[in-house]
């Protein structure tokens, strides 16, 4: 705990030396500064409505992604020839840089659809490599015994496959939502939908309100952070059941 | 009861079983000897169905209950002693106590990770046993026990088999002739049978052995 503190202590010091060396709070403003700018946006409702709508838009590309993907990886494990097919279609994605999409997306989509259709394509890709990893790496020696034991399709699912894709779909949610959470602000930042993170962020930058890009950047990492622990333990420690 | 007729079976283009018949009757305990290697596990696995034939045919009764020892425990790694039992649908009390009479009894909530060897397999053993069922396949079931262990769990095998139809591999002629009415000493690849005899007719572990080491 002790050690924590020093540890946070010696960056933000870091930091603040930065400051007093570059000098200029347009270019890098103080932990102070930040931290009064935090409280300056955080006294109107704007602020806390731009934080929940951001992560709404997140969430659900994250949870959608997710869902198109162990889909995905259940019809590419099923049938190889859907696996040839799609396999170019999940290397494209993964393949091509986010703002392709994003700017692609602001002539296809709504703009509250962005984020979303970002954190979907960066989700999707990743959790349908890691689920069919899971499929495919599945004991065998297991199935046969769940096979001659004459266990239903339910209990195989339950006993043998889902425990055996856990970690690997665990080891794809914590990837992914952190990108999600990077790719669907970088989408807010392109197409600025009302109350967004995002756009706090575009219109800190135009009026060179450089305190307030850095409050808002803290409030992400914070947000990531909060996220990564009430989401992602709870799927390794298996309380989330899925 | 089950039947292989003109069973062939390749492995990875290797023939394994080269047009084997072999009839299991209702209510016999089958035990077959054989060299490492010589097919027998997958003359198991034909038998119980888990393997498709290349070609042949095998004719096995709808509806029935079949129990395994596999060579390997095959236990799942994320249940505990007494929820790999239950996870297959084994009632709780019934697995309790099955898994107290192989001498599990302390340790039904342990991971299998935290149980050493022998228990592993005395684990997989209170399996099949408390699963039950009409037919057992048993691939060298008393594998990995040291001989203590051993003279218990195979009496114990030997009055939950009575009456059942079972197919045994084992190399221990002592533990074929305990459990087996019948006794076939094979050899392979590809399996081929050497003796298919009444185990009556060996007087002894030793003679069995003697049979195995100059089987012709």
């Amino acid at each position: 705990m002790l050690q924590k503190l020093m540890v946070i202590i010696f960056w933000l010091g870091l930091w603040a030396l930065l400051y007093l060396l570059v000098g200029r709070s347009i270019l890098l403003p103080s932990p102070l500064q930040t931290l009064s700018a935090l409280i300056q946006l955080s006294g109107a409702a704007s602020f806390w409505l731009a934080i929940l709508l951001s992560l709404l838009r997140v969430m659900a590309g994250f949870v959608l992604g997710i869902i198109i993907g162990v889909m995905l990886a259940v019809i590419s494990c099923n049938w190889r020839f859907a696996k040839q097919l799609l396999s170019p279609l999940l290397s494209v994605i993964k393949a091509t840089p986010i703002v392709s999409f994003i700017l692609l997306a602001l002539v296809w989509l709504k703009i509250g659809q962005i984020p979303v259709f970002t954190s979907i394509l960066v989700v999707l890709p990743i959790v349908a490599a890691n689920v069919s990893s899971g499929i495919r790496t599945t004991s065998a020696q297991l199935l046969e015994m769940g096979q001659a034991f004459n266990l239903t399709k339910k209990t195989m699912l339950k006993e043998i496959y889902l425990p055996s894709i856990r970690p690997y779909f665990a080891a794809a949610a914590n990837i992914s939502i952190g990108l999600a959470w990077k790719a669907g602000i970088a989408a807010e930042v392109l197409c600025t939908p009302l109350n967004s993170i995002g756009r706090g962020l575009y219109n800190a930058k135009i009026y060179l309100q450089t305190d307030q890009l850095f409050a808002w950047t803290v409030v992400m990492i914070t947000l990531s952070m909060v996220i990564e622990k009430l989401l992602i333990e709870r799927i390794i420690k298996g309380r989330v059941h899925v | 009861m089950f039947e292989l007729k003109k069973a062939i079976k390749y492995f990875d283009r290797q023939l394994v079983l080269n047009s084997i018949d072999l009839f299991l009757p209702r209510g016999s305990i089958t035990a077959v000897l054989g060299s490492s290697g010589c097919g027998k596990t997958t003359l198991l696995r034909a038998l119980a169905g888990l393997t498709k034939l290349d070609k042949g045919h095998l004719i096995q009764p709808k509806e029935v209950r079949c129990s395994f020892i596999f060579q390997e425990n095959r236990l799942l790694p994320w249940r505990n002693a007494l929820t790999n039992l239950t996870a297959l649908g084994i009632d709780r009390d019934r697995a309790l106590a099955e898994l107290a009479t192989v001498g599990l009894g302390e340790d039904i909530d342990k991971l299998p990770e935290e149980l050493s060897g022998g228990m592993l397999r005395r684990l997989a053993i209170a399996r099949a046993l408390a699963y039950g069922g009409d037919v057992f396949f048993f691939d060298e079931p008393l594998q990995g026990l040291d001989i203590n262990t051993s003279q218990i769990i195979l009496p114990h095998i030997k009055s939950s088999l009575k009456g059942k139809t079972a197919f045994l591999i084992t190399h221990d002629p002592q533990e074929a002739l305990t459990l087996a009415d019948r006794i076939i000493i094979a050899g392979g690849p590809p399996f081929y049978i050497i003796k298919d005899t009444p185990a009556a007719s060996y007087p002894d572990s030793d003679a069995l052995a003697d049979a195995i080491s100059t089987p012709w």
